[in-house]
């Protein structure tokens, strides 16, 4: 069978078997069934893929996602998260469209948890969006920032979504996560940049409301008890993978009891938070962990049918600039956003992609950040991003999908944007890699 | 029709344990590395084997943990195209996916579970420090994939009862129990 045959055929079952609305875990390996029969000699195939299956998720590299999904539930099931959120509402004092503000920074924060499906959007839409409407908050300040936080919660560390992409794609995960956080940082930056300027432009859009102006001293105190002491657990985590003193599993396992000792600092350590904490993780581990089961063999498959080697000499042989098809790609992922969780995508997008990208000479650190964000913005780039639908589903009936689209808009416009800067200038992402201890 | 709904019971049970053994683990692995991480620093001492242990707890972790997801809808979906049928077609379209899914996992089941046969009546150890048999470690594939199976069974039923009286219900929920 010749590449592009087989390249349609397991695609094309994969993507039917996704439509009958199946989990996504068994049409990755339904997909293998057949792929396996045709690549791997038959019927014998289906033993080798039995043992592909033991070997997929058997991988330390793996490790930091349940330990990191593990931190961020305790932040949150401890109640530290939430006082962390008011902390930050306090500090903000009467700064223009504050609480989108807020809205961006508690959607950062919570997507370490949740950051692998739309649960942030889940959990802020039903919480701050009727809190904003109630302070005359319009809808382009408070739709939009919430679903635009999830672009940015994929770039903040600890990020789930970052290790696989690590793991799948065979990119090291430590200096991924480093590389990420310039990117992550200036995209924060220009979405407050643009929540704070348009609100001073438009003022009706985000009225501002009487907020208690508090004292220095006390500012400094919340800052120092509900701030600092996170933030300091999260640079730690990612600084001993910087200075090389730990690998990103031993990192994230040191910033798992971190978090258990900050809990019981607070006096929220209990049997029944460690137990909600550790059933949450397991959730969404096993959701994921299921699909790569699959997935993992899927691209193995993908391998042996000359798929790949097909699309590497096709890709290198074309008469277009090498970055034509690294937008290229990248706009495939943008489609794939449309109906497919994060996750899935990283597995489909990250075995296909990176072996084109460094037979083309770029470097794979690069491309994964910017896969990394333009996942982010498939979920919500209209008619179809899937987040925008799950904020509809949530929001107060007034709001229409349209309404979503369009407040969203902006914020996609500034992730395009860094993405543009990140082709111009690599560096953005590389420089911190680059200074990193071996 | 009493023994069967005791049957369920007794399942229910088995994959809550499974499930909370799960969520142990994962908090286990967090503990050990990080106690290995100390012992590095304080004293230079290192067991080498954790590494070994902690990449079999995924995939005991992945595999305790999927039926009980499974029970509770938590495996990620396509929805988009299911929800824009009517109810009759995407009843039919739902009851087809479960029977294709009961066609995988009996065939995952047999197949892991032969190989784990196969592993074990030939002592296949894994390379390694710890020099571990195979067979312990990778058994737990075939038992989530045969409970698995049990539960996709379950949801089909009840679908299979929801297609006689086409409640929505029924497929809204994917089935739950």
């Amino acid at each position: 069978m010749d590449w592009p045959m087989a390249l349609m055929l397991i695609f094309g079952c994969l993507l039917i078997f996704m439509a009958t609305g199946m989990p996504i875990a068994f049409a990755f390996m339904l997909s293998c069934v057949i792929g396996s029969i045709l690549f791997w000699g038959g019927i014998v195939g289906l033993e080798q893929l039995a043992m592909s299956f033991y070997s997929s998720v058997t991988s330390f590299s793996l490790l930091p996602v349940p330990l990191f999904v593990l931190m961020g539930c305790i932040i949150f099931e401890s109640g530290i998260g939430m006082k962390m959120v008011d902390a930050v509402d306090k500090l903000l004092g009467r700064l223009p469209g504050r609480l989108s503000i807020l809205a961006i920074g508690a959607g950062t924060l919570l997507g370490t948890m949740v950051g692998i499906s739309g649960g942030t959007i889940a959990i802020l839409g039903r919480s701050l969006v009727p809190e904003m409407a109630g302070r005359g908050y319009k809808k382009p300040m408070t739709v939009g920032p919430v679903v635009a936080s999830g672009a940015l919660a994929v770039l903040i560390p600890p990020s789930a979504l970052a290790v696989f992409m690590g793991a799948i794609g065979r990119v090291s995960v430590g200096k991924l996560l480093v590389a990420i956080i310039v990117p992550g940082l200036l995209l924060a930056g220009l979405f407050c940049a643009y929540i704070i300027i348009r609100c001073m432009l438009q003022p009706s859009l985000a009225p501002s409301y009487k907020v208690e102006s508090l004292p220095v001293v006390t500012k400094i105190n919340i800052t120092a008890k509900y701030i600092l002491p996170v933030g300091f657990i999260i640079f730690s985590a990612i600084g001993v993978v910087f200075v090389g003193v730990a690998t990103p599993s031993e990192a994230a396992a040191l910033g798992v009891m971190a978090c258990f000792l900050l809990a019981a600092v607070y006096r929220k350590f209990t049997f029944s938070m460690v137990k909600k904490s550790a059933v949450g993780t397991i959730e969404i581990t096993v959701m994921v962990f299921v699909i790569i089961v699959g997935s993992i063999s899927f691209s193995r498959i993908l391998a042996s049918s000359g798929a790949i080697t097909g699309l590497i000499d096709l890709a290198t042989s074309l008469p277009v600039p090498p970055i034509v098809i690294v937008i290229a790609t990248q706009l495939v992922v943008l489609f794939l956003g449309c109906f497919m969780d994060p996750a899935s995508i990283v597995m489909i997008a990250a075995p296909m992609f990176m072996p084109i990208i460094s037979a083309l000479g770029f470097d794979t650190l690069w491309y994964s950040t910017m896969l990394l964000i333009n996942i982010q913005l498939g979920l919500i780039t209209p008619p179809f991003g899937l987040d925008c639908y799950t904020m509809k589903a949530l929001a107060p009936p007034d709001i229409s999908i349209g309404d979503v689209f369009r407040s969203s808009m902006p914020f996609l416009g500034i992730g395009f944007l860094v993405i543009g800067l990140l082709m111009l200038f690599p560096q953005i992402a590389l420089w911190l890699p680059g200074i990193m201890v071996k | 029709m009493k023994s069967i709904a005791k049957f369920w019971t007794v399942f229910d049970r088995t994959i809550g344990v499974m499930m909370a053994v799960s969520s142990a683990l994962v908090v286990l692995i967090a503990i050990a590395v990080t106690f290995d991480v100390l012992m590095r620093y304080l004293f230079s001492k290192t067991y080498a084997g954790l590494f070994e242990i902690t990449e079999y707890s995924l995939l005991w972790i992945t595999f305790l943990g999927a039926p009980w997801i499974m029970k509770n809808n938590g495996h990620v979906r396509v929805d988009l195209i299911v929800n824009k049928l009517r109810p009759r077609k995407r009843a039919l379209l739902t009851i087809i996916a479960d029977f294709i899914s009961i066609f995988l996992l009996l065939t995952m089941t047999w197949y892991t579970a032969g190989l784990t046969f196969h592993d074990f009546r030939t002592s296949f150890t894994l390379s390694g420090i710890l020099m571990a048999p195979k067979w312990p470690i990778e058994i737990i594939i075939p038992i989530g994939f045969f409970l698995l199976l049990l539960q996709v069974v379950r949801h089909t039923l009840y679908h299979v009862k929801g297609l006689r009286t086409l409640s929505v219900d029924a497929f809204d929920t994917g089935g739950e129990i």
